[in-house]
Order: structure tokens, then C-alpha cells, then sequence
């Protein structure tokens, strides 16, 4: 009853508030505070033509002509008109890759869209959003995580689509409008507490025109992160054309968020495997749960790999994780719902509601102003770009799939190949191709050189092996060998440093394969040790490689299936006991024969488990001990009695 | 919509677990960790404003006030205290109030996250902070007036005595803007924040040289756009011009606003050297053709175009080319185009398919 008499008076006071009085209109000072003046504490950023980044905020068309001319000199990066806005300007997304769509193996590439400006009024957006696109372009020939990405999967990132909406905040950088149902002679009342068009629009610009002191047009147009499918019209305000959070007549009905579909089909759709709607502020992301925990743990996990990275470089995104089932008609909601990938809003710094951290433009030692979020000064946005560009690039590199082992080679020490197995893709999947499988000898040296199918490590500035910023993934490779002697099973560890890791160039048995740090090369010893009924024939060992990649992911213990991606998981993603899962795990597909003369005859059958050939060995001394001590005693006795 | 986006314990679980994992311990205050009576709607919130509107409500009898109307009227009597002469008292209240915790939110527009309504402890940590800016500014500017030296001795590193500079720079006269800046300029090397002043300086009394100096000596900073974009405003363009190539030519932080700025002065002052070097330059030759594309003469279009056929040229010159043409958006300019791309004269592939879908 309460809460009835309560949405009554709303109504009631909303009906009393006509928008029929002149608009209002604030000016954003660094100090000055007056009726129509308010301070920020720092001063205000207006926007600056440069056609690189510089420090501070890019107007609309130095991001354009940036962007174009990218596109234009570099070949792996193709623009592509999705569409036009509401006031008919090109709405264009670029795709990032080679010009076949396949990865190396021949198969359709994996699919990431990163969206920006969506609201116009989140100027760290499209800064963002560009540096990563400066990144995959600037690092594309790294030979390393950069060119991975670009030659394997097809990453599609679209800068800026309410366009319309951002010229109109560049139009007015510094000047708002009153609060929905204020007016001029508002008097005491706060006119600025929810300041709209200008600086402050957020959507886009139906019926609207470019000049901000028109009063009937100031609260219009439609929320373009509400105009989508899943959820449509559950909040108070969808429905409410001035309502900052409208949702529009229907689902899909404003071409800026066709043109985001459009963008999805660049992927294919598909083949999406990661979302991200890129906004401000609050220093979060915000993580829709549709009900698929297996589609939710992973995107759970990756935005904990977000954090971490970021945190790592100085500001810590926190993943706001959502009720599972329960959400809002944005298009992260509707990616997550939709299509089941990993999806969520980013909103960039300032933080918010963070202890110990001031919130909004207070952050930066501003007077803490309404909406002052919105306008991070200059003097932080090329901090922002450098703390969030690696973190994206992560999530790249996981979503692109966990690794499989590529080939593997073993050489002696005459630098002859021995054992030589290569994964070859076939209509099915992969099968191992065998070229050379000689016997190995007990007690001799080898070289072992394993390639993977993306760069699995990267360096410092000093060239050594390094965690990827913020991660913890276990560096150093797992590698056994293993199989079944006379006296049991046995495995023994192959010892691997990071040092085995190859940045050079070289190919198989000296150097990477195709991608710096793709393979790992290293001396072993083939134990003689090993317990065998005849000292004639071959005892079977398998070769064991567990591998995480610098995102944390373990290999594909399977790689005759091909790992993809099918409704919000892993596919054909097995672990050491081949069953399917989203953890992967220890390949062990690798047979090698070894001569039994070269390891250690035992008519025994002992059942010792690992190890058992060693401690048979010692018992055998123990015996030989104690039956040559009994020698002696018996000795010392007859001397004695002599 | 509280229903929609109110977050469960689970979620908080959840939250927890991502932290415990990156053992990141900082979060942010969730939905879930507040009162549901605290978290207004805008609708509610346009209510209770209006409310306090039309009644006689005051801070002097706080409790016949709730939590909004309270952080409301307190909120609004910060905003009105002027920080430049705080009273004892109101220092003394504006430090209390540093402290201050929030009891009325809203909710995050895009998910389940409270904001603050009236962020009282940063308003009154800003007017604590103007107060003690002022009073820098009060000692600075004493210091200038006895000595110009003393002024300039000072550690301009300090951020609160920058910001201090700053303000005194903004009111000095035109006599002690010189004798600061004549006297800054002579050292031959000026730290960031000394470069900033005196670009500030130069804005004052219109100094080329100061200017020059100042942003030659930026390496990096917000501030060396924003007396760039001054200086374009404020001076003569024979005198900007020396600027703005010697900027280009150091390949400054500031060199592609430096072109585009070059852009807008008369055609016949244009170093065409420069700009058709630059072509080659993957990071200024956008910035280049820009320029170039803004007085497409004959000549700079043979020059353009020979560089798009000449098979000497790289990719990044060639591409840059093109967009001189493309951004000159001139009918000569599109003819050239469509004559490059029928005869094939574009050599490189993708470029050509690119150049094809240009709307001309």
C-alpha cells in the first residue's frame, strides 16, 4: 500500500513537471562555482585534433581520419561500413586478421567484437578502444601474441557507434542541460543533479537537432544499450521517451544497434567467442549470467584474468558478477544471452564505491560533481589506455583456445632425428602423422623439441620468461616419460627450464616453430633404469606434456578432435583422462620404442610402481650387504676358533 | 528495477571468490551490502528534491530531517562555502566532513552497483584543498611581489605550490609576467612543470619565445597541448609557423597537433619538403597528408600522385597518398582517384580494394 501511495506521488510530481520552461544550460569550470557555473577541480578536457594519441581526448574526426589511415596502410586491418546513424553518418567497424578468415590449420578462425561509444557522453571510450587498435597494429609483426592473434583468429572492434551523440558532446564539451523537469525558474532546486544533452547526452539523436538550447528536444533519443533484445522494457524508464535509459519503440529498432548486428555477422557470429561493450565509469565490468555455468565459469574466470592484469598495472576492474538469469536489455546481456560468450560492459575509471578511493572525478582530486565520472581530465587518459590494452589482449588470447601440441621431434646426439610426429589437420580433425620412429637406448642423450600451436611464453625487456602482466600460470612445462615395465608402471619426470623455450628462429630441434616461444627445446636422458623380463625386443614409452599457456589454459589433451567453441564452452577439449571438459590437461599421445638390451633385466617381476627399478636396485645392495657382512662375521668366528 | 538488478548473496560469493583467487582484496561496495530503503529511483529522487523544495526544512533541526533531505541540505551548504576564506569553524567542519559516509545511493545505470548521491567527503576534501591552495597563493604571490627570484626558487614539483604558481601566474601584471619570464628563459634547461608556467606566461603577454621554450622543452603532459592550442589562437602566424615546424620536424609528442594546426595557415607558407617527407612516416603521415590534402595544388597533386605509382615508393608513403587525396575532397582530387583505381595504378592490392569503397 505504501509503495502504491509512494509510485502515486511520483507520477503525480512527474505530471507537475512539464519540459515546457527554457532549458537551462551549465558551463563545467575548472574553480568557478556559480548559478551557472560548476566546478570540476581540474580542468576540463575540450577536445583536440591529433591523428595519433596524444595526452588527452581526440575529437570525433582525428579518431576517424586515424582509424581510416590505419586501415589504409596496413593490410591487416579492413574497414567496413555496418551502417549509418540516425542522422546518416557511416557507422564503421574494422576487422583485424589476414584476408582468408582460417587459421593455420585451414579452419574458420575464431570471432571477437569489441564495441565502443555506445553512449556518447564516455569520452574514455573511444580512447580506449582506439589504443587497442593501435596495439594490434603497432605489435603486428612481434612474431609473437600479436601476429598469433591477427594470422588465427578475426577480431572485429568497432571505435565509435553513436556517433551522432558523440559530435554532440564534442559540440558542447563543456556545457549541459538542467535535469529533467526543472526549468530556469527552478530556483533552489538542484537543476544540474541529472544533467543531460550537451557534454552530458548519452543517447542517440532521432528528431533531435545540434543545438543545445533547444529545449523540446533535449531528453530525446534512444538508449542504445537498452535497445536490445533480451530484457527489453524490464526497467523503469525503457518505455519513458525522456528517460535517460529509454529502450525505444522496439527491440533493434535504432540502425546504430543494427549496425552493431551487422558488426557481430563480420565475426561470423558463429564464431564469437568474447564481447565487450566499452563504457565509463565505475572501474568495473559488469558480467551477465545467462543460466549456463559452464559458460559462466569461464567468463568468470577471464574477467578474474582481467582484474589481475589490470590490477597488476595499477587499477583494479573489479568483476561485478550478475544474478544468474537476471539482467538488463544491454548488449552484453544480449551477447551473453544470445550467442553464449563470454560478454560484459566494461566501465572504465574512474572508480566507484571503492573503499579508500574517491569516487568519480573526485579520483582525481576533483570537488567529486555529479556525472563528473564522465569527464576524466586529460592528464589520465593515456594512463587508462596503457592499463587496459594488455588485459583485452589477454582475453584475445585465451578466447582464441587452448593450445595443442603441433609436432614433436627427438634427435640424438648426431643431431639425427629418431622420432618425428606431426598433427595434421584432416577433414575429421588431426591425426598424428608418424615419419620417423626409431628406437631409443637406455642411458643415451637426446634432444627433445615439442612446437605448440600459439606462443605459450613471452619475455621482458631482458628477453627472459615472464609471467603475462598479473597472471600466475605455472611456467615451467610438466614432461614425463612413462609406461609399463617388467615390474610395474613407471614415469619419470624429464626435467625443463624456462630456458628450453625457444625465441630464436630455426624450426624444428633449434629454434621456434612460428611464433616466438611456440616450442620448447631441451636435452633429456632416456632412463636405463627401467625394469624389463628380456634384453631383447622394445619397451614402449610415452612421451607426457602438460603445458599451460601464459593465460593459465592447459593444452588440449586430444588433439586429434579440433577445440571449438559450441554453446558457451569448449568443444573437443579433453583432459589426460580424454574426457571432455573446459580444463584440458596432459597429452600423452607420443609412443616411443626403447631397446630393452639398454635397460636393466630383471627376472624378478617385481610389481614396484614408479620408481620401483631404483629401489629393487637398493634392496639387491642391501642383500649383497648383509650376505657379505655374514661372510665376514663367519670369517672373524673361524678365526677365532683357529 | 531494483527486482532486476539486485544482486544475491551468491553474487557476492562470487565477487569474493574472483577476488580471493587474484588475491585482489579491494572491491567495490555492492547493491547486496546496502539498506533496499537507501537506494533511490530518479523518479524518487526528483520527488524528495522537490520536496525539500517546497518546505522550510533546514540543518539547524537535523532530526526532523531523513538521510536525503540531510545529505541534501548538507551537501548544498558545502557547495556554497567559499573555500578561498574558510572560517575556524568551517575548516574544522570541512575536515569532519572528510570522513563522511554516504546513506543515500542510487543505482548504476548499467548494473548492480550503488553510487553515491551527494559525495559529501569529496566535496569537502576539494574546499579543504582550494583553502590550502589559497593560502599558497597568498604566500606565493607575497614572494613575488618582494622578489622575483624568491618566486622562482620555489620547488614548483610540489604539486600544491604548482597549482598555487598557476593561479598567481594567472593575476600577475604584464611587468611581472616578463620579469618571470624573461628570467625563466635564460636557464637552459626548465623541468615540466617550470615549461608549463612559463607557456602560461607566454599566454599572458603573447611571448613567442616563451612559447617555443616552453614546448620544446615538454616531452610529455596534458598541459603541452593545451598552450599549443593557445599558442595557435594567440599568435601571429609568421611567428607560429617557426613553432609549429620545429615541433614537426623534432618529431614532438605534440608534432601531429602541430600539423593540423599548420594546416590553417596560408598554403604558401607550407614547407612542402617537410610534408611530402613525412608521407613516409608511419606516425606523422596521416598528420602530412592532411595538410597536403588542404591546398591540393597542381603541383602537389603531380607530386601526390606520383608517389602512389612510383614503384620506389613504400607502402605507408602510398597510403598516405591516397589520403591526401581522399581527404582533399575535392573533385579533382576524387577524378584522380577513380583514374588510379580504372587504370590500376594503386599497387598494392588491398589498398586498391580499400580505395574502391570510398564513397566519392
Amino acid at each position: 500500500m505504501g509503495s502504491l501511495i509512494k509510485k502515486t506521488l511520483i507520477a503525480a510530481a512527474a505530471f507537475s513537471l512539464p519540459c515546457l520552461a527554457l532549458s537551462e544550460t551549465l558551463t563545467y569550470t575548472e574553480n568557478t562555482n556559480s548559478s551557472t557555473e560548476a566546478a570540476l577541480g581540474y580542468p576540463v578536457p575540450l577536445p583536440k585534433d591529433s591523428l595519433v594519441a596524444i595526452d588527452g581526448f581526440r575529437t570525433y574526426s582525428s579518431l576517424k581520419m586515424h582509424h581510416d589511415a590505419m586501415a589504409l596502410q596496413h593490410a591487416e586491418m579492413t574497414p567496413v561500413v555496418v551502417g549509418q546513424t540516425r542522422n546518416n553518418r557511416d557507422i564503421t567497424a574494422f576487422v583485424f586478421g589476414d584476408a582468408d578468415n582460417l587459421d593455420s590449420e585451414g579452419k574458420v578462425e575464431p570471432a571477437f567484437l569489441i564495441n565502443g561509444t555506445i553512449h556518447a557522453r564516455e569520452w574514455q571510450s573511444p580512447e580506449v578502444v582506439t589504443e587497442l587498435m593501435e596495439r594490434l597494429i603497432e605489435e603486428k609483426s612481434d612474431q609473437g601474441m600479436v601476429q598469433y592473434l591477427l594470422e588465427n583468429t578475426n577480431i572485429v572492434i568497432l571505435p565509435v557507434l553513436n556517433i551522432d551523440g558523440f559530435l554532440q558532446t564534442q559540440r558542447y564539451p563543456n556545457q549541459v542541460t538542467n535535469s529533467p523537469g526543472t526549468t530556469a525558474s527552478s530556483s533552489r532546486l538542484d537543476k544540474f543533479a541529472q544533467p543531460r544533452d550537451g557534454r552530458m547526452r548519452r543517447k542517440n539523436m532521432p528528431n533531435v537537432d545540434e543545438d543545445i538550447s533547444t529545449n523540446s528536444d533535449r531528453l530525446l533519443g534512444i538508449d542504445l544499450n537498452r535497445n536490445s533484445k533480451h530484457f527489453f522494457g524490464v526497467q523503469q524508464g525503457n518505455n519513458d521517451p525522456n528517460s535517460l535509459i529509454y529502450g525505444g519503440p522496439s527491440i533493434f529498432s535504432e540502425p546504430e544497434t543494427q549496425a552493431l548486428l551487422e558488426a557481430a555477422k563480420l565475426g561470423p557470429e558463429n564464431k564469437l567467442r568474447f564481447y565487450q561493450d566499452t563504457h565509463s565509469f565505475s572501474r568495473v565490468l559488469f558480467v551477465p549470467q545467462p543460466n549456463n555455468s559452464r559458460r559462466n565459469a569461464i567468463t568468470n574466470s577471464i574477467a578474474g584474468k582481467f582484474q589481475a592484469t589490470t590490477t597488476a598495472l595499477g587499477a583494479n576492474y573489479f568483476p561485478v558478477i550478475d544474478q544468474v538469469g537476471s539482467g538488463i536489455p544491454t548488449t552484453a546481456d544480449y551477447f551473453a544471452y544470445e550467442h553464449q560468450v563470454p560478454s560484459w560492459t566494461l566501465e572504465i575509471e574512474p572508480p566507484q564505491g571503492f573503499q579508500g578511493e574517491p569516487d568519480g572525478g573526485a579520483f582525481y582530486g576533483g570537488t567529486g560533481l555529479s556525472h563528473s565520472g564522465f569527464i576524466a581530465p586529460d592528464s589520465a587518459i593515456a594512463r587508462i589506455r596503457d592499463q587496459l590494452a594488455p588485459a583485452q589482449m589477454l582475453m584475445f588470447y585465451h578466447q582464441a583456445g587452448p593450445a595443442h601440441v603441433k609436432s614433436v621431434r627427438i634427435a640424438d646426439s648426431s643431431d639425427n632425428t629418431v622420432y618425428a610426429a606431426d598433427w595434421q589437420t584432416n577433414s575429421n580433425g588431426r591425426s598424428l602423422n608418424i615419419t620417423v620412429d626409431n628406437v631409443l637406448q637406455g642411458g643415451q642423450q637426446y634432444k627433445l623439441w615439442i612446437s605448440f600451436s600459439k606462443p605459450m611464453r613471452i619475455r621482458n625487456a631482458n628477453g627472459n620468461i615472464v609471467q603475462y602482466t598479473g597472471q600466475s600460470v605455472s611456467l615451467t612445462p610438466a614432461i614425463a616419460l612413462s609406461g609399463q615395465s617388467a615390474s610395474g608402471t613407471f614415469n619419470r619426470s624429464i626435467t625443463t627450464a624456462n630456458s628450453n623455450w625457444q625465441n630464436q628462429s630455426g624450426g624444428e630441434l633449434s629454434g621456434y616453430d612460428t611464433y616466438k616461444d611456440d616450442a620448447i627445446l631441451l636435452n633429456f636422458t632416456v632412463p636405463s633404469n627401467i625394469n624389463v623380463s628380456s634384453s631383447t625386443g622394445n619397451t614402449n614409452f610415452n612421451l607426457n606434456i602438460n603445458v599451460q599457456d601464459l593465460a593459465g589454459l592447459s593444452l588440449d589433451a586430444n588433439p586429434s578432435t579440433v577445440v571449438d567453441w559450441t554453446n558457451g564452452a569448449w568443444s573437443n577439449y579433453e583432459n589426460a583422462s580424454n574426457q571432455l571438459g573446459d580444463v584440458g590437461g596432459t597429452d600423452a599421445s607420443y609412443s616411443l620404442k626403447v631397446s630393452n638390451a639398454t635397460l636393466t633385466l630383471n627376472a624378478t617381476n617385481s610389481a614396484s610402481g614408479g620408481g620401483g627399478g631404483v629401489f629393487s636396485v637398493l634392496i639387491l645392495i642391501l642383500m649383497l650387504f648383509l650376505c657379505v657382512q655374514k661372510l665376514v662375521i663367519n670369517n672373524v668366528c673361524i678365526k677365532r676358533k683357529i | 528495477m531494483k527486482k532486476v538488478l539486485q544482486v544475491s548473496c551468491c553474487t557476492l560469493m562470487i565477487a569474493y571468490a574472483v577476488m580471493g583467487s587474484n588475491g585482489v582484496n579491494a572491491r567495490p561496495l555492492l547493491l547486496n551490502d546496502i539498506d533496499p530503503s537507501r537506494i533511490f529511483s530518479e523518479s524518487q529522487i526528483s520527488l524528495e528534491i522537490v520536496n525539500i523544495e517546497n518546505s522550510k526544512l533546514s540543518l539547524q533541526k537535523p532530526t526532523q530531517l531523513n538521510d536525503f533531505q540531510y545529505e541534501y541540505l548538507l551537501h548544498h551548504k558545502i557547495k556554497h562555502i567559499n573555500a578561498a576564506d574558510l572560517s575556524s569553524s568551517e575548516h574544522a567542519e570541512l575536515k569532519a566532513l572528510s570522513s563522511y559516509q554516504s546513506k543515500t545511493y542510487r543505482v548504476h545505470e548499467e548494473g548492480p552497483l550503488p553510487i553515491k548521491i551527494f559525495d559529501i567527503a569529496s566535496l569537502a576534501k576539494s574546499k579543504l584543498f582550494q583553502y590550502e591552495v589559497g593560502q599558497q597563493e597568498k604566500y606565493l604571490y607575497e614572494q613575488l611581489t618582494n622578489n622575483v627570484n624568491a618566486f622562482l626558487n620555489q620547488d614548483f614539483n610540489n604539486p600544491l605550490t604548482f597549482l598555487a604558481a598557476q593561479k598567481v601566474i594567472s593575476n600577475v601584471s604584464d611587468q611581472q609576467a616578463k620579469a618571470i619570464g624573461d628570467s625563466m628563459i635564460t636557464k637552459s634547461v626548465l623541468d615540466k612543470n617550470q615549461a608549463v608556467l612559463l607557456g602560461q606566461l607566454g599566454s599572458i603577454i603573447v611571448q613567442p619565445a616563451y612559447f617555443k621554450k616552453a614546448l620544446t622543452s615538454l616531452t610529455d603532459g596534458a598541459e603541452g597541448h593545451k598552450i599549443l592550442e593557445n599558442m595557435n589562437l594567440m599568435l601571429e602566424a609568421t611567428d607560429s609557423i617557426v613553432i609549429f615546424e620545429e615541433l614537426i620536424q623534432d618529431k614532438s609528442y605534440l608534432a601531429s597537433q602541430a600539423l593540423l594546426y599548420y594546416s590553417k595557415l596560408p598554403s604558401y607558407m607550407h614547407n612542402s619538403n617537410m610534408l611530402f617527407n613525412l608521407l613516409s612516416d608511419e606516425k606523422l603521415g596521416s598528420s602530412a597528408a592532411f595538410v597536403i590534402s588542404q591546398n591540393l595544388s597542381a603541383n602537389n597533386l603531380a607530386q601526390t600522385l606520383n608517389i602512389i605509382s612510383n614503384n620506389q615508393s613504400s607502402r605507408v608513403q602510398v597510403a598516405n597518398a591516397l589520403m591526401t587525396l581522399k581527404s582533399a575532397q575535392s573533385i579533382t582530387a576524387n577524378n584522380a582517384i577513380k583514374d588510379l583505381l580504372q587504370n590500376n595504378k594503386i599497387p598494392y592490392v588491398d589498398m586498391a580494394k580499400e580505395v574502391s569503397q570510398w564513397a566519392l
